[in-house]
């Protein structure tokens, strides 16, 4: 009951104050607790110029719990789980505190894209590519795949819904 | 408990009070208007630098979101309450009791929690007003 | 008068004569009866006259018709297929090459032969690479004469007919290049040699340009290619094949002439060159 009432005031919160560039929060029109983030690659990484949409799933015991976060974009990133989307960030897990909003968890989604930590991988391939240094590998890796799986935004505004490139024809579910 | 602000009621001065409600004097330097009523409205704080609670957004002069949603009646309901940690940090007393149960951590800075004060929020909201 | 139209007449006269006789003997019903049936026997025979002039007829420009159809359909089918079902790609050759026969006129023979050639040598690839979805392959020594990232610096040259092979591969599969480069000055090269070749864009049986993938390292190649998961992967590196055998279903190496080859392995192949394994 709580739950909804808490995000219900940070659904207004948010629609009030200065829209953040880089991330857009979309509740589902038929159930409050769940949500849908459209966020901005962050500039000077591989994922700059592409959109990942993120699902939110916000529990009834929440804030007192995590919301549970995944990409539903696939992403080639060490702390995200290719095919599931799983995300690995503490925050959503052991270091979960109840003064975080939604708001805030996107951008500390936003903060692993620009700065990915190989030690605990879920995508054990971009994990090896950047304990082996090779930096160019994994641009090049994470960049293909946003080509191929990521939106880019109408524009220059996030605001539309953005749909998929004539580029991103890819045949196989990979 | 900071003091309450009062209005000036020189005429000739202009309100410093941002938030004033119903002032309907039009006090201007020049001396060809006079008062014919005035409605001072003053506002009250408690001496801490935030006034929301983190855990459920709701003022800290409020009671809780908890409160809200099943109010009891109970004058020593915990959702009317307020406590401050060592820390300083300030949450309803009904929401940090929830969320010790998870963790024993300060919700803002994650140091070890322990009650420093609790006090009670006057009923009805913390705002003072002389209508 | 002649004997012979004397007796002509006189058969006449007596045929007459005795046709006079039945028709007036017999009771009316009878003839009726007769009249009747003989008309329906006549319209009968009319009417299976006409149904087997009309099988006769119809037959042969419907076969045609339909022959034909099936032709430019298979021809539209190995100019521009994207992925082959490849439970059809064996039939397909064989049938492909009868139908060129029987109806070489109705075609122009320039587009004809154009396709023969380039579906004899997609026909090829297809085959070999029956049931292969993802194809990865590291440019130095496959598709470049260069095999090492330090000779990249200078230029890079393709080697004879990989450009062919390739594009044939991307019609039938999803092709993904890779190459090691010492920096981004390697980078553009392999990146210009691709495109002289016109290997890198988006028309059918050319890669798609973010398919083209560089690394610095050898363990970020393997990494690579294992998160890609092709079902071939072809490569110069003898190292790269030996970290990849444990994971790859298909490996190809290419063998370069003064290295020795990787270990040997059950989903290993081994060749001088792509052409060596992919030329009709």
């Amino acid at each position: 009951m709580t739950a909804k009432t808490r995000v219900m005031k940070e659904y207004k919160e948010i629609s009030r104050s200065q829209a953040d560039e880089a991330i857009e929060l979309l509740p589902d029109e038929r159930n409050i607790l769940l949500w849908k983030g459209l966020i901005k690659g962050p500039q000077e990484s591989p994922y700059e110029g592409h959109i990942f949409e993120l699902g939110i799933k916000v529990p009834d015991s929440y804030p007192l719990a995590p919301p549970a976060v995944h990409f539903v974009t696939k992403i080639f990133h060490p702390n995200v789980h290719f095919k599931t989307g799983e995300i690995c960030l503490d925050i959503l897990k052991t270091s979960w505190s109840p003064a975080w909003t939604l708001q805030a968890v996107c951008r500390a989604v936003l903060a692993l894209l620009s700065a990915p930590a190989p030690d605990s991988p879920l995508n054990c391939d971009a994990g090896n590519l950047l304990r082996a240094q090779d930096m160019r590998g994994y641009s090049s890796m994470a960049r293909m795949y946003a080509t191929r799986l990521a939106a880019m935004p109408q524009g220059s505004s996030i605001v539309e819904q953005p749909h998929p490139s004539s580029l991103n024809t890819f045949k196989e579910d990979h | 408990m900071a003091e309450p602000e009062a209005m000036d009621v020189d005429v000739e001065k202009q309100p410093e009070e941002e938030a004033v409600r119903d002032k309907k004097g039009k006090g201007k330097a020049s001396k060809r208007f006079e008062i014919k009523k005035w409605n001072a409205v003053a506002m009250w704080s408690w001496a801490i630098c935030t006034d929301t609670c983190a855990i459920c957004r709701n003022n800290l002069y409020e009671p809780s979101i908890e409160y809200q949603a099943n109010p009891t009646g109970d004058p020593d309901h915990p959702g009317l309450s307020i406590a401050w940690g060592v820390c300083g940090h300030v949450f309803h007393l009904d929401c940090i009791q929830r969320w010790l149960k998870t963790r024993s951590a300060c919700p803002l800075c994650n140091k070890e929690w322990e009650f420093a004060k609790i006090e009670k929020i006057l009923p009805g909201g913390g705002s003072m007003g002389v209508e | 008068m002649p004997p012979l139209a004397d007796d002509l007449r006189g058969l006449l006269q007596l045929f007459w004569s005795r046709l006079a006789r039945l028709l007036t003997g017999t009771p009316p019903q009878t003839i009726a009866l007769t009249g009747v049936l003989g008309l329906a026997a006549f319209l009968y025979g009319i009417y299976q006259l006409r149904q087997a002039g009309k099988r006769r007829s119809g037959t042969s420009p419907r076969r045609a018709a339909a022959s034909r159809a099936a032709f430019q359909q298979q021809q539209q089918q190995v100019q521009s297929s994207s992925i082959a079902h490849q439970q059809q790609s064996t039939p397909l050759q064989p049938a492909c090459a009868q139908q060129s026969h029987i109806l070489k006129a109705s075609q122009p023979a320039a587009a004809a032969s154009a396709a023969n050639t380039a579906a004899g040598l997609a026909g090829a690839v297809r085959a070999q690479l029956a049931g292969v979805s993802i194809i990865t392959m590291s440019a130095p020594g496959v598709l470049l004469q260069e095999t090492e990232p330090h000779q990249l610096q200078d230029g890079a040259c393709m080697q004879e007919s990989a450009a062919e092979i390739v594009g044939a591969m991307a019609q039938v599969a999803n092709v993904f290049i890779l190459a090691q480069v010492e920096d981004e000055i390697g980078e553009a090269t392999v990146r210009c040699a691709l495109e002289e070749a016109e290997l890198l864009g988006l028309k059918q049986g050319q890669v798609k340009p973010h398919r083209l993938l560089f690394c610095s390292t050898l363990e970020g190649k393997v990494s690579m290619v294992r998160q890609l998961e092709p079902g071939l992967h072809v490569d110069a590196a003898a190292a790269t094949i030996e970290s990849l055998q444990r994971f790859m279903p298909q490996l190809l190496y290419i063998q370069q002439a003064h290295l020795p080859p990787p270990a040997s392995g059950s989903n290993i192949g081994i060749a001088r060159s792509l052409a060596e394994v992919f030329q009709a």
